[in-house]
């Protein structure tokens, strides 16, 4: 039974098998939304990807530690997921697929996975520059996403986003200098870390202000700036 | 709107979202197991975020 519900889960983390599912109603003449299709694989993939994690430790692990886990994780999770009240911005986005999933449901089961990363990454000691990046990259993709989502469905104005873009050019300009220096086998200055740390935190804060910003790009950013934290922390 | 045009968007949204989703899993394997990313692995994640920063500095080319 296990190892079914890892096959079916392993196809669901696949993209190709949402696109597969978008050509069958298709031919049952089941017109799917663009927008609403793009949120049903983004949260497809993500809920698979959590399910791989708990599956990985079903084996592996007492069955109440899986669930004390999990609870942990969502705990932090939806704390993660609160926006701060102070950066409410005066203008009012309309509903995007970003801004309609931070409904709670959608958050705690996208945020269960990620949290669950990061704090198995924070309680990990022996985080080093590579896996940070990772996390950092991984994050970065994921926000992107969103910054263009909100850019090009006009969800924040122009000031703003031209504010988002500069963020962003310096963000990737840091992080890929950082890149260049873990794939010369050399650590990067904590500085430059802190310089990455302190571009995505800005991107999460101007994403938070505009709501734009979906729960498994808040979580991953949050999990990887714990990476990061730790890495600035160990010098 | 049909299929195709569906699939396509689909598709190519998913391209960079897939590859980030997916890192998860693998960064708490090797967050618990104290390894290294991959070379491809690290290679796959590179060239997403490469993407990804494209597309939204220049969407009309990406």
């Amino acid at each position: 039974m296990l190892e079914i519900l890892k096959f079916a889960d392993a196809r669901l983390r696949e993209p190709s098998t949402w696109a597969g599912l978008a050509v069958l109603l298709g031919m049952l003449h089941v017109n799917v939304d663009a927008g609403l299709w793009h949120v049903v694989t983004l949260w497809g993939t993500a809920g698979a990807a959590g399910l791989a994690i708990l599956l990985s430790e079903a084996g592996s692990k007492p069955g109440i530690q899986v669930g004390e886990d999990m609870l942990a994780a969502l705990s932090a999770a939806l704390d993660a997921a609160t926006p701060p009240a102070s950066t409410a911005p005066a203008h009012t986005p309309v509903a995007t697929p970003a801004a309609v999933a931070t409904a709670p449901t959608a958050a705690a089961l996208a945020l269960l996975l990620a949290g669950a990363v990061g704090l198995t990454a924070c309680s990990g000691s022996g985080t080093d520059q590579k896996q940070a990046l990772y996390a950092v990259e991984s994050a970065y993709v994921l926000v992107a996403n969103d910054e263009a989502a909100a850019i090009g469905t006009g969800v924040v104005p122009a000031d703003a986003a031209a504010t988002m873009r500069a963020t962003d050019a310096t963000l990737y300009a840091a992080l890929v200098a950082w890149r260049q220096s873990v794939e010369a086998g050399n650590s990067a200055a904590a500085s430059a870390v802190s310089g990455v740390q302190t571009g995505l935190q800005g991107l999460v804060n101007q994403l938070t202000a505009a709501k734009a910003l979906s729960p498994p790009a808040l979580a991953a950013a949050d999990a990887a700036l714990s990476l990061t934290a730790i890495v600035i922390a160990g010098g | 709107m049909g299929v195709t045009t569906i699939v396509a968007i689909a598709t190519a949204a998913m391209q960079g979202i897939a590859a980030a989703v997916q890192a998860w899993p693998t960064i708490q394997s090797i967050v618990a197991e104290g390894r290294d990313p991959t070379p491809s692995e690290q290679a796959t994640l590179d060239a997403a975020a490469d993407a990804a920063h494209a597309a939204l500095q220049h969407p009309a080319t990406a």
